[in-house]
């Protein structure tokens, strides 16, 4: 799971949960691989994005490195920022772990990179 | 409302788990990577970058690679599809389209190919197309595709439909449409129809129809009768899967070669579908066309006739019942209502009407609302009112009851073949009756007028006649059993009121078209059997309270008996016990094959009728009652049947039809000969299984021996310790369930001398009791769970354990506690007790069959039952000694009885277990043997216990089956289990080959040896061989096995304790006894076929993950004949030790089985069995292709492996495949292969039931499973002694020949489910059926435009077969 998509995760559906974001993150393997950056990309994803959130799960897994904690005014042209963010976003991958709900503290194991978001019917 | 909309939603979860979820699990590696699709290719291209994609649905993540400068989330439900996009590295993650765990406007665009042509209600659809929107940023875009059900290749008769998965796959665009190479393509025609005009102002119609009906998301869709069936509240999951098993069984075995793909002028005539039903039964082509769940949706065309739009549009569920309908009766399909009307003995004279039908239709269509308005009236009255409400149950119940009746009559001059057939038609009227009844309903509530003339017309025919023998039937109800009402009526009156509401309508529809509104005795009488006369007569004896729930378990049968059963199951309680009879008519039957086809076509009549139906129906689910775990699979059959009407009053139902079983039983007892006939139908088991619990004793011994037959019967009539008559013992092992019967029979007659009275005081008590208990059923379920676990913490103390166990074990308890009291002193009361646990045999037997097709698989698994009862008298008569084999088994009974005590949970593995001893005692000095056996294998059991607790290496030989077991049952108790399960099966999956490896290492040593002295000292030998074996076993599985050991050895250990107890205490001996005894039989048929033997021994021992490994045990000693015999050897310790802890595994499994029937675990037990499944298949595979280079029988192997796989496709029974494929192998191995094969068919029936049921109910299906599981068992055993036969041909002969009778009655009975996967099997492929619900044209548009107000479509194109729309999100101001 890249935290890219953990900034869109939410356990909102939980029922009783009215919020559910953001996912905290109880990693156990992470794995950093290399991913070609695109500046372009990485431009347009930042608006997208909840950036405390992000950084909040980049402190969590220790993956934060210099990665400021409020977003960078002119991070369209600042290259090394945007690279920053594509490390983050993209090359930085929760293999094995969990997600916690924010409200219920219900735990959404991942496993080999793939979250399991499904509940049971009596949390629909 | 809630109560069906939890029906609903539960029905459609099930639906969708069973159908399409597992199919996903299953066939995920099998998808191919098709090709993009050029539309959705370049929307992905023209996507800005930088665009965040969810592509929901995402399968094999063939999207989530179309163009780098996008980020793209891949989400699927299916986990094998995520790991496999996710081996693509791409970004996946598993949820459910429903509840998307993506915060609200994230997504610039999504994805959603072929996702919501899988959801199963209009409400789910909507809900997912709402979730779609959710996500979706304003302004960003929504691609949706669906499944067009206007297709240039196929045609679809209704719009939800079950397709052969690898079919669809390829004749499909379907999402990886790669396969599907583009015949489509041609077709791309980008239709912007969004609907006609007409369609939109027929919904727009509908709705100010039906507009009144709120709870119906779609008013379009609500009018459709196929919605309305899925949302009907009384429509259960499973009845609705088994519907759709039906369906596709039916179609194939129906018509086989007859599933064409009508092109159905759905149009607007609803009643045109009839039509496409009789084209469907005329026509036979389709055999490659995939299988199309078509319901001819009787319903539909009533509600067109109101709305005719709305008949357009597709009825997803109710789809899926017109499919089983069409399947059963194609040509009913459409004329369920004039059928019903027209009287079971129409039916084949309608589908060969079936055009002058159509015309009739709308008639018959109007009737059949006017009686659902009706009934709707009724129910609306008993809302009202629920005291009166419970008395309407009553009442409606028994006029149902008489009706069906008649319709049995009916049915029963019918030949049997054409009865099952009319059976199957029959319960597609029902069905479709309870369908349109619903709609109507419904239809009736929004329109007061429509609910009058419903009225008039009711009263008209015999709404005067029917309230009034309602208000009798009541009040004498009341007065009989005002406290089982009250319980009842508090349990499920509300169901029950349903119920009888629809069971009126039904009943009405029934009583109309066949005019048989005759008094409820009579009508009982005609419908029990033309030839049943004094059983009737008896019946009415009964009591009119009887009557009532004869007729309302006749009703329930189809799909009014399940309402009625839940109606009756006050006075149902003690029809529970009768139900136990039907092993005794199968037993019976397989004596008199003759008589089997008449009870057949007796059971075949009822489902013609939709009341004759209910009747056959009935005696599953009144079987299915008696037993507590039963109740819920006997829910889930009878909700097969009545899935629509009565998902609440399921435990009602199934008390209802108790009862009648009880009725049964006492008319059984009178008429037992008759009533053999009669039950040797499949969907006589139920009227067996009643006639069984007296007559069942005398079949047995009739049987056997005629003289001492008669002379057990009426001992045990006489003495209410039925138990100490040998003949009773025998036939408890026998037939467990009829002596329990017997005993409640026996118990009752104290009470009433005369047994009919009796069957009245034991209705009462058991109405009492059953009332009880179906309060504790619902309670117990959970309670169960927890009993068993205490039960088998208790196993020292049996008779504490009995106590409660009776209650647990209830359903049949209910029966057999009374049995109990009184043979508690005597051994007997053991074997009353062990009858107890038959009747759970029983009814899980019913419960198995009414799964598949209530009707059919409850024929097949009491058949069954016959078969080894028979194989078992067989045995006896061959020993010469009837009564010795008598005392044999009695005193096997006490030990069994003691290991039922102990297992009471094991009531059915201890049923096995017992038929096994007799099926030893078949050979006539074995029994002794066998005791003095059974001690010796208890201190080997111990030995092996103590070994496999030392060296979990070892045990994971034996292990993998127990801990496979355990494991399961760990599961099934456990949901949490899921894990375990798939461990243990990959370990099993693992540990096979090595297993085999070592079996072929070790045997040769250790058999050698044993060999020799099998024959008198087998036991001590097996001891030595399996000691040999485990330490053989040990070196090679550390060496070979250590990864899967140690994952087998942590999940197998803490259960292997828990089985190690059990078997140590009971199974031990048990286990032992069968095993030498099966295996004695076995070397000595090994000396003259050794092969034979080792495929015995090795099916005895397969009965877990041995199967395989006896495959390859068998092709080694086919190879070598010295290792065979060693192998054969191994194999036999192996499988004895293995043998003990899969029995007592299975047993746990079954006590598990039952708890987890309280639990939802059937998911993931599917999940499971499916992955053991494909392990076993792989093994098999892998196994038979050997054994097919180097014998024939190995091409046997091979074919039951892909039966198995198939029964395994059909749903998560793992341990019932495992014995059913075992015992195919056996059967295949052992006999000749029309055996083999007929065994492999009443298996895959089961497995066909089982499955369905499992992907229907969960509980249900647990239940159901658990069921089969013993019925594989006691199949097994029964297989074994099969095998043995080949010894002693004559009784091979007559295991034949009971195998025939089953897989007759199974092909008849279960031709729907098991049928269609049999045609399947003989394929050789293995075929996945998934649920669409195909979309019409501009049915998404309509749903979009009318219920996700935030989407606004840009395109509606025609693409790849399927319906595509691109839409965008706006935003919604709301003033």
């Amino acid at each position: 799971m890249k935290l890219l998509t953990h900034n869109m995760l939410t356990s909102k559906c939980l029922k009783g949960v009215t919020v559910g974001y953001p996912l905290a993150i109880v990693a156990k393997d992470i794995k950093v691989s290399e991913v070609d950056f695109n500046s372009e990309f990485i431009a347009r994803i930042i608006p997208k994005l909840d950036w405390a959130t992000l950084w909040k799960a980049a402190e969590s897994i220790g993956h934060v490195g210099e990665l400021p904690q409020t977003l960078v005014e002119d991070f369209e042209e600042n290259e090394d920022f945007l690279k920053k963010v594509h490390h983050i976003l993209l090359e930085v991958e929760v293999i094995n772990g969990d997600l916690l709900c924010p409200e219920s503290g219900r735990k959404f194991p991942i496993n080999d990179g793939i979250p399991n978001m499904l509940l049971n019917e009596d949390e629909v | 409302m809630s109560e069906s909309d939890g029906e609903q939603t539960a029905r459609s979860v099930a639906l969708e788990q069973a159908y399409v979820h597992e199919v996903y699990e299953q066939c995920a590696e099998k998808t191919a990577q098709s090709r993009h699709w050029p539309r959705i290719y370049q929307f992905l291209e023209e996507l800005e970058p930088g665009a965040l994609v969810c592509d929901v649905g995402c399968g094999n993540g063939k999207y989530l690679s179309v163009n780098q400068s996008i980020f793209k989330v891949g989400a699927d439900r299916c986990k094998h599809l995520t790991d496999i996009a996710r081996e693509k590295e791409n970004e996946v993650l598993i949820c459910d389209n429903l509840s998307l765990p993506f915060r609200d406007d994230s997504f610039d665009a999504v994805l959603s190919i072929a996702v919501v042509h899988h959801f199963a209600t209009t409400e789910r659809r909507i809900h997912a197309l709402k979730e779609l929107a959710r996500v979706l940023r304003i302004g960003g875009r929504l691609v949706i595709s669906v499944w067009a059900m206007e297709q240039r290749h196929r045609k679809f008769e209704s719009q939800d439909v079950l397709i052969p998965w690898p079919k669809a796959y390829c004749l499909s665009s379907f999402s990886n449409g790669a396969t599907y190479s583009g015949i489509p393509y041609a077709d791309e025609i980008q239709h912007n129809q969004i609907a006609p005009k007409d369609f939109l102002t027929s919904k727009r119609n509908s709705r100010k129809k039906y507009g009144t009906k709120s709870y119906w998301i779609d008013p379009v869709l609500s009018p459709s009768p196929s919605t309305s069936s899925l949302s009907s509240p009384n429509e259960t999951c499973y009845s609705f899967v088994r519907r759709a098993l039906q369906k596709l069984a039916g179609g194939k075995r129906n018509c086989p070669g007859s599933r064409p793909w009508f092109l159905e002028t759905w149009s607007q005539s609803g009643g045109k579908v009839k039509r496409h039903m009789q084209q469907e039964y005329d026509s036979g082509d389709v055999d490659d066309l995939p299988i199309e769940l078509r319901r001819l949706e009787d319903l539909n065309a009533t509600l067109n006739k109101y709305p005719d739009t709305l008949s357009v549009k597709s009825k997803s569920l109710g789809d899926i019942l017109e499919i089983q309908r069409l399947n059963l009766v194609r040509s009913r399909s459409s004329i369920p209502g004039l059928c019903s009307t027209l009287t079971s003995d129409s039916f084949l004279n309608e589908t060969a009407e079936t055009p002058p039908l159509t015309n009739a239709k709308p008639k018959l269509v109007k009737q059949k609302s006017h009686f659902i308005e009706d009934v709707c009236v009724e129910i609306s009255e008993n809302t009202a009112i629920q005291e009166l409400i419970k008395d309407l149950p009553d009442f409606q119940t028994v006029q149902r009851f008489p009706l069906k009746r008649g319709n049995v009559q009916k049915q029963s001059s019918l030949n049997e073949e054409l009865m099952s057939i009319d059976r199957l038609k029959e319960k597609e009227k029902v069905r479709r009756n309870i369908m349109k009844q619903a709609s109507l309903n419904e239809e009736i509530i929004c329109n007061r007028k429509a609910f009058e003339a419903f009225k008039d017309s009711l009263y008209s025919t015999n709404a005067t006649k029917r309230f009034q023998l309602l208000k009798s039937g009541l009040t004498n109800r009341i007065k009989q059993s005002t406290t089982n009402i009250e319980k009842v009526s508090g349990m499920s009156i509300k169901n029950g009121f349903v119920k009888m509401l629809q069971g009126w309508t039904s009943a009405e529809n029934e009583d109309e078209t066949s005019c048989s509104t005759m008094m409820p005795c009579e009508p009982v009488s005609s419908k029990l059997k033309p030839a049943e006369k004094v059983t009737t007569t008896i019946k009415k004896d009964a009591e009119i309270v009887e009557r009532r729930l004869s007729r309302e378990d006749g009703s329930d049968s189809s799909k009014d008996s399940s309402l009625q059963s839940d109606t009756s199951v006050d006075s149902e309680d003690s029809f529970a016990s009768v139900i136990y009879v039907p092993k005794h008519d199968l037993s019976s039957i397989i004596d008199a094959i003759s008589a089997t086809p008449g009870c057949q076509l007796s059971a075949m009549s009822a489902p013609p009728s939709p009341r004759v139906k209910h009747p056959p129906d009935l005696m599953g689910p009144r079987l299915k009652l008696i037993p507590i775990s039963p109740l819920l699979k006997q829910f889930p059959a009878t909700s097969k049947s009545l899935p629509p009407t009565s998902p609440p009053g399921l435990s009602p139902r199934t008390l209802n039809s108790i009862p009648p079983r009880k009725f049964f039983s006492a008319f059984s007892s009178s008429h037992q000969t008759s009533i053999f006939d009669k039950l040797i139908s499949a969907d006589e088991t139920d009227f067996n299984s009643s006639n069984q619990q007296k007559i069942t004793d005398s079949q047995s011994s009739e049987l056997l021996d005629p003289p001492s037959v008669c002379t057990d019967s009426t001992i045990e009539k006489h003495s209410p310790t039925k138990q100490l008559s040998p003949t009773q013992v025998e036939n408890e092992p026998m037939s467990q369930a009829t002596n329990t019967e017997n005993v409640v029979s026996l118990d009752e007659a104290p009470l009433v001398p005369v047994p009919e009275e009796v069957s009245m005081p034991r209705a009462k008590i058991i109405t009492e009791k059953s009332s009880t208990e179906s309060i504790n059923e619902e309670e117990s379920r959970k309670s169960r769970l927890n009993q068993i676990k205490e039960l088998l913490k208790q196993k020292p103390g049996f008779a504490t354990r009995c106590a409660k166990p009776s209650f647990p074990l209830v359903r049949r308890a209910s029966a057999a506690a009374p049995g109990r009291l009184e043979t508690v002193t005597r051994p007997l009361p053991r074997l009353l007790s062990l009858e107890l646990f038959n009747p759970e045999t029983d009814d899980l037997d019913s419960d198995s069959s009414g799964v598949s097709s209530p009707e059919s698989v409850g024929s097949v698994i009491s058949v069954i039952s016959d078969e080894r009862f028979t194989t078992v008298k067989d045995n006896v008569k061959l020993d010469g000694n009837g009564q010795e084999m008598s005392q044999n088994p009695n005193e096997r009974h006490p030990s069994l009885v003691v290991r039922h005590s102990e297992f009471s949970h094991l009531d059915n593995n201890s049923a096995y277990e017992l038929l096994t001893p007799r099926s030893l005692s078949e050979s006539s000095t074995e029994v002794s043997l066998a005791s003095s056996q059974s001690i010796r294998l208890l201190e080997a059991a111990a030995i092996v216990a103590s070994s496999l607790e030392d060296a979990v290496e070892t045990a994971i030989q034996v292990k993998p089956h127990s801990d496979m077991y355990s494991s399961k049952a760990q599961k099934y108790t456990t949901l949490d289990d899921s894990l375990k399960f798939p461990n243990s099966w990959r370990s099993d999956g693992a540990s096979p080959s090595e297993l085999q490896e070592l079996l072929d290492d070790s045997k040769p040593n250790s058999f050698l040896p044993e060999t020799k002295t099998w024959d008198e000292e087998c036991r001590q030998q097996l001891i030595d061989f399996t000691e040999k074996l485990n330490e053989n076993l040990i070196h090679d599985i550390d060496k070979y096995c250590q990864k899967t050991e140690l994952e087998f050895s942590q999940d197998s250990k803490p259960k292997r304790i828990d089985l190690d107890v059990c078997v140590a205490n009971l199974e031990p001996k048990v286990v032992n006894s069968f095993i030498i005894d099966s295996y004695i039989p076995r070397y000595k048929q090994l000396s003259g076929n050794e092969k034979l033997a080792t495929c015995k021994y090795s099916e005895l021992v397969d009965t877990n993950a041995w199967l395989n490994k006896c495959t390859n045990g068998m092709e080694i000693s086919k190879t070598d004949n010295k290792p065979s015999d060693n192998l054969l050897g191994l194999e036999c310790s192996n499988a004895d030790i293995s043998s003990k802890s899969i029995i007592n595994n299975l047993l746990i499994e079954r006590g598990n089985a039952e708890d987890i029937m309280d639990f939802v675990l059937i998911s993931n037990n599917g999940e499971y069995t499916v992955r053991e499944k494909n392990e076993i298949k792989d093994s098999c595979t892998g196994q038979g292709v050997p054994e097919i280079q180097s014998q024939g029988s190995a091409t046997r192997f091979i074919e039951e492996i892909e039966e198995k796989a198939r029964l395994r496709f059909g749903n998560s029974i793992e341990s019932s495949d495992i014995g059913d494929s075992i015992e195919n192998t056996t059967s295949l191995s052992d006999f000749s292969q029309t055996e083999s094969f007929r065994e492999s068919v009443a298996m895959e029936k089961t497995h066909n039931g089982s499955s369905a049921s499992l992907g229907s109910c969960n509980t249900e299906c647990k239940s159901k499973n658990a069921k089969s599981k013993l019925q594989s068992e006691g199949r097994s055993a029964s297989e074994e002694i099969n095998s043995r036969p080949p010894m002693v041909r004559q009784q091979a002969s007559v295991n034949s020949e009971c195998i025939l009778s089953a897989t007759s009655n199974g092909t008849l009975t279960g031709s729907s489910s098991q049928e269609s996967l049999p045609s399947d099997h003989g394929g050789g492929a293995i075929t996945y059926h998934q649920y669409y619900h195909v979309f019409r044209e501009g049915e998404l548009d309509q749903l979009i435009n009318k219920y996700v107000e935030n989407l606004h479509i840009i395109s509606s194109y025609y693409d790849h077969a399927s319906w595509c729309i691109v839409a965008e999100k706006v935003q919604v101001w709301t003033i």
